[in-house]
C-alpha cells in the first residue's frame, strides 16, 4: 500500500503541468455542475444591449374590506334607497357581481380553429363516466353529452369544445369543466385569467346574428339552455357552493360565481385527479386550481357561498 | 425536417429564382461581389456556400424539405469527417490503443453531432455556411494529418488536398480562417523535433502555404466587396464593435454554449438541467481520479491543450458576431467551436492507461485487468450518457424552429387569406411581427419578409399590396408614429393587421383612434395618482388614471414625465456602483409577450443626487400602442444600492416636445413603401437616376420650453437605425454617428436632402445600384447655445443613393448644388 502511494505521488510530481492542467478541467468542470452564476436576461440579436435583471416586483394588496350593507332609517328621507326606491346596492348586488364574470366581446375576438399555432402535448381532456364526445384533431373536442375537464397547459396555447349549443376556446394555461346534459350546457372555468376563456353561443336558440360571445372569469360559472333556465339549474345538487347568480338572454342564459375550493372537495372528476398518484399533467392542474382557489378567496372573499346537498 | 425557410433564407431564393428564370449571369455575382449582392445588413464573401444552394434549388424550388434533407446530410458528413480527423490524430500522436483511439474518436463526432448548439445550425438552412465551411476544415485538417503520416512521395499531394480544401472552407464562410491557427498548434502538438525553437519553426514552415493561400483568398475578397474586414454593416455592425464585453462576458454567452438550454423550451428546473449537471460533476471527479492513475497523463495533457488550442481558434474569428442569447439564438456560431468543445470533453474525461497500484492481496492477472478495466468503463459510461443528454437537450431545441416554421407557415396563409380579401388600392400593412419564436429567426429586415411574397415562395408577386411597419431598417420594438397614425386614419388605403402571439396569428387590432393629429395639442391627459410598494431590495410605484376617465388611451399617449433623484448609497463600494441607475417600465393590458418584447421596457436614469425631469417613451412603442384600457402603469426600481425619489407622474402628448417630421412625397417614404420595394429585379441592375432631392416637411414650432433659435437635421449613415445607440426613438442628445447634419433657420416649413446618385465614390458601385442604401432622418430644435429642446422627432427612413448636402427648401433649386454643407 505504501509502495502505491509512493508509486503515485512519483508519478505526480513526474507530470507536473499536466496536473495542473487536469485540475483546471476538474474544476471547470465541477463549476459547470454546481455554480448558479447570475447573468443580464436575454441578449438577442447582435445590436440589442443585454437588458439588466428587473427588481423583484412589490405587489401592493388593498386590504380587504368587508362588505356591510347601508344602515337604513326609515325617517330618513335623504337615503337614496328610499327617496330611489329599490336600486339600493344591498339588492343588486347579486346581479352586479354576477355579471362581473363575463365580458361580452365581439365575434372576431373568438379564436378560429383552423389556424392553430401550438404544440399539443399539453393538453388534457379527462372525462366522467358516460361522457360521449370525439377529438376530431388535437385541439378540438366535440362534446356530445356528459362532463369532461378539459386542461391546456403552456407551451399549448389552446384548445376547443364544441357543444349543441355553441364552442369554447380555452386559452393557455385555462382549466375549464364543460358539461352538456339534457340540453344544459355548463362551463365552469377553474384557473383560466384574463381573457383565456371565451365562449361563442351561435346553436340553438342563441342562433342568429345576435350570437352572444363571452369571456368568462375565472370562479364563474356560465348556464345555456335549449330551454330557459330554471332554479334546478342555477343551483344543482352538485355540492359546489355557489352565490350571485343572473340570468340573461331572455332567460336562455344564467352567469353565477362558484367557490372552486368548494369545486376541488366536491366535483366528481376533481376528486378523482386528487386520488392518483401519478401523472405530472393531473398534478399540474391540481396544483394550478389549488393556488387559483387561493388567490379568488383572497380576492373575492368566501363569505356568501351555499351548497345545494 | 418539418421546418420551413427561414429569415436570410428570404434572400437568397428570389437570388435563386432570378438565377434560374433567365439571369444565369447572376451566377458570378458572388464570386465578384459581396454574397447574393447583398449589402444591407452585412458584407460577406461566401460563394461556395452559394454554390451548394444553387444545386438544392435545382432539385428542390421553393420545398423546404430537400434543402434541410441536405443540410442534415451536410452535418452527419462533418460528424464522419471529426471521427476521421480525431482518429487519424490519435493514431498519429499515438495516443493509446487502438480501441481507446477508435472510442474517442467516436464519441467526439457523437458529441459534436447531438450537441445542442446544433440546433440552429442545422435547422436554418442559410447556416449551410457553417455546415460547408467546417466540412472543408475538417477535411484540410486530415489531409494535414495524413501528410504527417504519408510517405514522402505523397507528401506534395496531400498538402494540395489540404490547402484546395482550405480554400474552399474560406470560400464558404470567412470563419475558416481559424485554420491558420488550427495548423500551427496541429504541427506543434504532432511535431516529434527535440527542442521548442525546432517545433516552432516547423509549424511556421507548415502554416506558410496556408497563409499565401490566405493572403490570394484576402485580396479576392477585397477586389469583390471593397473592404478587408467586412461583416455585420450599418448601426448593427457599428454596436456589434461597441459592446464586446456585454456579448462575450456579462451576458453569460459562453456559459450557455456548455448549458445549451432554450429557455423557451426548457423551464428552469427542468430534469434535463440537473441532469447535465450531474454528468459534470461526475465528469470532474472522473478528471480526478484520471489525473492520479492514468499513466499516460502527460499524453492526454497534449491532448486537451490541442482540443484547447483549437477550440480557442474558432472562438477568434467570431468576435465581432459572437452571441449566444438564453433561447439560444446564435448558436450557429458555435457550430465549428463545438467539434473542438466535444474533444475536449473527451480527451479530459477518457482515461488513456489505468493502473490501480500494487496488487491487492491474492489477485491474479485476469482479475487486476478486469479492475484496471473499472475507469475506462466509467469514462465510457460518462461519454455515453452525456451523448444522450445532449441529444435529449437538442431534441428540444429543436421544437423552436419548428415553432418559428409553423409561425412562418401560418403569416403567409392570414397574409394571402387577408390580401385576397383587400380593395383594389388597399395595401395589407403587417405589425408587430416578431423577429424571433423561441429564439429561431423569422425576420429581422425588410428584404427577408419581401421574399416570403415574391417568387418563388410565393406563387405569384403579392410585394406590390403588403406594406411592413416593424422595420427601419431592421426589426425594431418601436415603430414611428407619423407612418402609424397614416396607416390608422386611411382604413381605405391601408387594413392594419397585427401579429397576436396568443392566437398565433394575425388580428385586426382595436385601437381607439384619438382626434386627428393636428387638434391634439390640447388634448386632455388625465392626471396619476401614484401609490409605493416597499419591498426589501426593490420599490414598485403603481401610477394610475385619477380623474372620470379610468383607463389611459395609449394612442393619445406619448410620453411619461417624472421628476427624478437617485442617490448611490455608498460610494466606497468595491465593484463600484454604476453612475446609472436601471428604471423598469411596464403597464397592464399590454398585448400578449413576444420574445422580442417580454422584458419590461427599461431605461438609465443619472444616479448623481441631482433631481432630473425623466421622459418615459411610450408613444412609438409597438407594444404601448397595442394596448387596450390600460389603467394602471408600474415603476420598478432597484433600492440595494441607490435611493430613489420618484414624484409628479405626468402623461404627455408629443406635439411640446416632439418636432413633426414627415417626407413631403408619400411615395418617397420607405416606412411606409411596399415589399415590392425590396424585391430586386433584372430592370434595377440598370444605373439609378433618381430625382435630385427628397423633400421633408418639418415643424418644431409647438416645442415648449427654451427660444427654439434653429432647428438640426441628422442623416444616418447607410442601413443604421437612430435607435440603435440608446435604445430611443426620440433621442435628446445629437448623435455621434450622424453621417450629414445642417442647421436649418426657422422652425417649420421644409427642407431638401440632396442625393449624388453618381458621386466619384460610388461610381462602381452605382452602376449596379448597389449603392442605393436605408438611411435614417430626423429632426430635433436647439436653442441658442446649440441644445436640444424637447426631443428629436420620429425617425423617418428613405431609402435612395447616399445623401450628400442638406439645405432649407427654396423653389428656385431644380439642381444638385455643390459644395453646400
Amino acid at each position: 500500500m505504501k509502495n502505491s502511494s509512493q508509486e503515485i505521488a512519483n508519478r505526480l510530481s513526474a507530470t507536473g503541468r499536466a496536473n495542473v492542467l487536469m485540475i483546471v478541467m476538474a474544476a471547470l468542470f465541477v463549476a459547470l455542475a454546481f455554480w448558479y452564476p447570475h447573468f443580464s436576461v436575454g441578449g438577442a440579436n447582435y445590436n440589442e444591449p443585454p437588458t439588466p435583471t428587473p427588481p423583484p416586483v412589490i405587489i401592493i394588496t388593498p386590504p380587504q374590506q368587508p362588505f356591510r350593507p347601508p344602515i337604513i332609517v326609515p325617517t330618513d328621507v335623504t337615503s337614496p334607497q328610499l327617496v330611489n326606491g329599490p336600486t339600493s346596492l344591498v339588492i343588486d348586488a347579486p346581479t352586479a357581481f354576477a355579471l362581473n364574470g363575463v365580458q361580452l366581446i365581439s365575434d372576431s375576438q373568438f379564436p378560429k380553429g383552423e389556424a392553430v399555432n401550438q404544440t399539443f402535448d399539453w393538453i388534457t381532456v379527462l372525462a366522467k363516466d358516460g361522457a360521449q364526445f370525439t377529438k376530431p384533431n388535437n385541439y378540438t373536442c366535440d362534446l356530445k353529452s356528459g362532463d369532461i375537464l378539459v386542461s391546456v397547459k403552456s407551451p399549448s396555447k389552446l384548445a376547443l369544445v364544441i357543444t349543441p349549443l355553441g364552442t369554447i376556446a380555452i386559452g393557455a394555461n385555462g382549466d375549464v369543466m364543460v358539461c352538456y346534459n339534457n340540453g344544459v350546457l355548463r362551463v365552469m372555468n377553474f384557473d383560466g385569467e384574463g381573457k383565456a376563456i371565451k365562449v361563442q353561443l351561435d346553436k340553438g336558440p342563441f342562433a342568429g346574428d345576435a350570437d352572444p360571445t363571452v369571456v368568462l372569469a375565472c370562479g364563474y360559472e356560465l348556464i345555456a339552455g335549449q330551454e330557459k333556465i330554471t332554479r334546478s339549474h342555477l343551483r344543482p345538487k352538485d355540492g359546489i357552493a355557489r352565490r350571485y347568480q343572473k340570468v340573461l338572454e331572455n332567460g336562455h342564459l344564467a352567469v353565477s360565481e362558484f367557490s372552486l375550493e368548494s369545486a376541488i372537495n366536491s366535483c366528481d372528476m376533481l376528486v378523482d385527479l386528487q386520488q392518483k398518484t401519478t401523472g405530472v399533467k393531473e398534478r399540474r392542474i391540481l396544483s394550478d386550481m389549488s393556488k387559483m382557489a387561493a388567490v379568488l378567496n383572497y380576492k373575492n372573499s368566501s363569505q356568501g357561498y351555499t351548497a345545494e346537498k | 425536417m418539418g421546418v420551413y425557410f427561414n429569415c436570410d433564407d428570404f434572400l437568397h431564393l428570389p437570388y435563386l429564382y432570378r438565377l434560374f428564370t433567365g439571369e444565369p449571369e447572376l451566377f458570378l455575382t458572388n464570386f465578384n461581389g459581396p454574397w447574393v449582392g447583398e449589402r444591407s445588413l452585412y458584407l460577406f464573401f461566401r460563394p461556395v456556400t452559394e454554390v451548394s444552394l444553387m444545386v438544392d434549388y435545382l432539385f428542390n424550388q421553393a420545398r423546404p424539405f430537400g434543402y434541410h434533407l441536405s443540410n442534415l446530410i451536410w452535418h452527419t458528413a462533418n460528424s464522419f469527417m471529426l471521427f476521421l480527423f480525431a482518429q487519424a490524430f490519435l493514431k498519429t500522436l499515438d495516443a493509446g490503443e487502438r480501441r481507446d483511439q477508435l472510442a474517442m474518436a467516436f464519441f467526439a463526432a457523437g458529441i459534436f453531432a447531438v450537441f445542442p448548439t446544433q440546433s440552429e445550425p442545422v435547422a436554418w438552412i442559410l447556416a449551410r455556411a457553417d455546415l460547408v465551411s467546417t466540412f472543408f476544415l475538417l477535411l484540410s485538417l486530415y489531409f494535414f494529418v495524413g501528410r504527417k503520416n504519408c510517405q514522402s512521395k505523397a507528401t506534395k499531394r496531400f498538402t494540395a488536398l489540404s490547402l484546395a480544401t482550405f480554400f474552399a472552407a474560406i470560400l464558404s464562410k470567412e470563419s475558416a480562417i481559424s485554420l491558420l491557427v488550427i495548423i500551427f498548434a496541429l504541427s506543434i502538438t504532432l511535431s516529434k523535433a527535440g527542442s521548442k525553437k525546432q517545433k516552432f519553426a516547423q509549424a511556421f514552415k507548415d502554416t506558410t502555404p496556408y497563409l499565401v493561400a490566405f493572403t490570394v483568398y484576402l485580396a479576392w475578397r477585397f477586389l469583390a466587396i471593397g473592404k478587408l474586414v467586412g461583416g455585420y454593416v450599418g448601426s448593427i455592425g457599428q454596436r456589434l464593435y461597441e459592446n464586446y464585453f456585454a456579448r462575450w462576458v456579462s451576458s453569460g454567452s459562453l456559459w450557455q454554449l456548455l448549458h445549451p438550454f432554450n429557455k423557451a423550451i426548457f423551464a428552469e428546473n427542468h430534469v434535463l438541467r440537473i441532469v447535465l449537471r450531474g454528468l459534470y460533476a461526475v465528469a470532474g471527479l472522473q478528471i480526478i481520479v484520471g489525473t492520479i492513475i492514468d499513466q499516460k497523463l502527460s499524453r492526454r495533457a497534449k491532448l486537451i491543450y490541442f482540443a484547447l488550442a483549437f477550440f480557442a481558434a474558432t472562438m477568434l474569428p467570431n468576435f465581432q458576431v459572437w452571441g449566444l442569447s438564453s433561447s439560444m439564438s446564435g448558436s450557429r456560431i458555435a457550430y465549428l467551436p463545438s467539434a473542438a468543445l466535444a474533444l475536449v470533453i473527451v480527451f479530459s474525461v477518457y482515461i488513456l492507461q489505468p493502473k490501480t497500484g500494487a496488487p491487492i492481496g491474492e489477485l491474479t492477472k485476469f482479475e487486476l485487468k478486469k479492475l484496471e478495466a473499472i475507469p475506462k468503463l466509467s469514462s465510457l459510461l460518462i461519454l455515453i450518457s452525456l451523448t444522450l443528454t445532449f441529444a435529449s437537450i437538442t431534441q428540444g431545441n429543436n421544437i423552436a424552429w419548428l415553432n418559428s416554421a409553423q409561425f412562418i407557415r401560418q403569416l403567409k396563409i392570414n397574409a394571402e387569406k387577408e390580401l385576397s380579401t383587400l380593395g383594389a388600392n388597399q395595401k395589407l400593412v403587417l405589425f408587430n411581427l416578431p423577429s424571433r419564436v423561441d429564439g429561431a429567426f423569422t425576420f429581422t429586415m425588410r428584404p427577408m419578409l419581401a421574399g416570403l411574397f415574391t417568387e418563388p415562395v410565393a406563387a405569384e408577386n403579392l410585394s406590390a399590396r403588403v406594406v411592413p411597419l416593424d422595420y427601419h431598417p431592421n426589426w425594431s420594438i418601436f415603430v414611428n408614429r407619423q407612418d402609424f397614425e397614416s396607416i390608422i386614419r386611411q382604413p381605405k388605403l391601408y387594413r392594419l393587421v397585427a401579429y397576436d402571439a396568443t392566437q398565433g396569428k394575425l388580428v385586426k387590432p382595436e385601437l381607439s383612434i384619438p382626434e386627428k393629429l393636428a387638434t391634439l395639442t390640447d388634448r386632455s391627459l388625465p392626471s396619476l395618482s401614484m401609490t409605493v410598494g416597499q419591498g426589501p431590495q426593490s420599490r414598485s410605484y403603481y401610477l394610475k388614471p385619477e380623474e372620470t376617465v379610468k383607463t389611459i388611451n395609449p394612442l393619445a399617449v406619448d410620453f411619461l414625465e417624472l421628476d427624478i433623484k437617485v442617490t448611490k448609497k455608498s460610494s466606497q463600494k468595491f465593484p463600484a456602483t454604476s453612475n446609472k441607475a436601471s428604471l423598469f417600465v411596464i403597464w397592464n393590458n399590454r398585448p400578449p409577450d413576444q420574445e422580442d418584447q417580454t422584458e419590461p421596457h427599461w431605461m438609465s436614469v443619472p444616479a448623481d443626487g441631482k433631481e432630473h425631469k425623466i421622459l418615459v417613451e411610450l408613444g412609438p412603442l409597438k407594444r404601448w400602442l397595442l394596448s387596450k384600457n390600460v389603467d394602471e402603469i408600474r415603476l420598478d426600481v432597484a433600492t440595494s444600492e441607490y435611493d430613489w425619489q420618484i414624484s409628479n407622474p405626468k402623461l404627455i402628448a408629443a406635439e411640446t416636445i416632439t418636432p413633426y417630421l414627415a417626407t413631403a412625397d408619400r411615395a418617397t417614404n420607405y416606412g411606409l413603401a411596399p415589399l415590392s420595394e425590396d424585391r430586386k429585379t433584372k430592370d434595377q441592375n440598370q444605373p439609378i437616376q433618381k430625382p435630385g432631392a427628397i423633400t421633408f416637411d418639418f415643424d418644431a414650432s409647438k416645442i415648449r420650453g427654451h427660444a427654439i433659435a434653429a432647428v438640426v437635421v441628422e442623416v444616418s449613415k447607410p442601413y443604421a437605425s437612430f435607435e440603435h445607440y440608446n435604445y430611443l426613438m426620440r433621442e435628446r442628445s445629437l448623435s455621434k454617428h450622424a453621417l450629414l447634419s445642417a442647421k436649418l433657420n426657422g422652425l417649420k416649413g421644409k427642407f431638401n436632402i440632396w442625393i449624388s446618385p453618381n458621386s466619384q465614390a460610388s461610381n462602381k458601385a452605382s452602376a449596379n445600384g448597389s449603392d442605393i442604401a436605408v438611411y435614417q432622418v430626423h429632426v430635433a430644435a436647439l436653442d441658442e447655445a446649440g441644445q436640444i429642446v424637447g426631443t428629436f422627432s420620429d425617425s423617418v427612413t428613405i431609402r435612395s443613393a447616399p445623401p450628400a448636402a442638406i439645405t432649407g427648401f427654396s423653389a428656385g433649386i431644380t439642381a444638385v448644388p455643390t459644395g453646400i454643407k
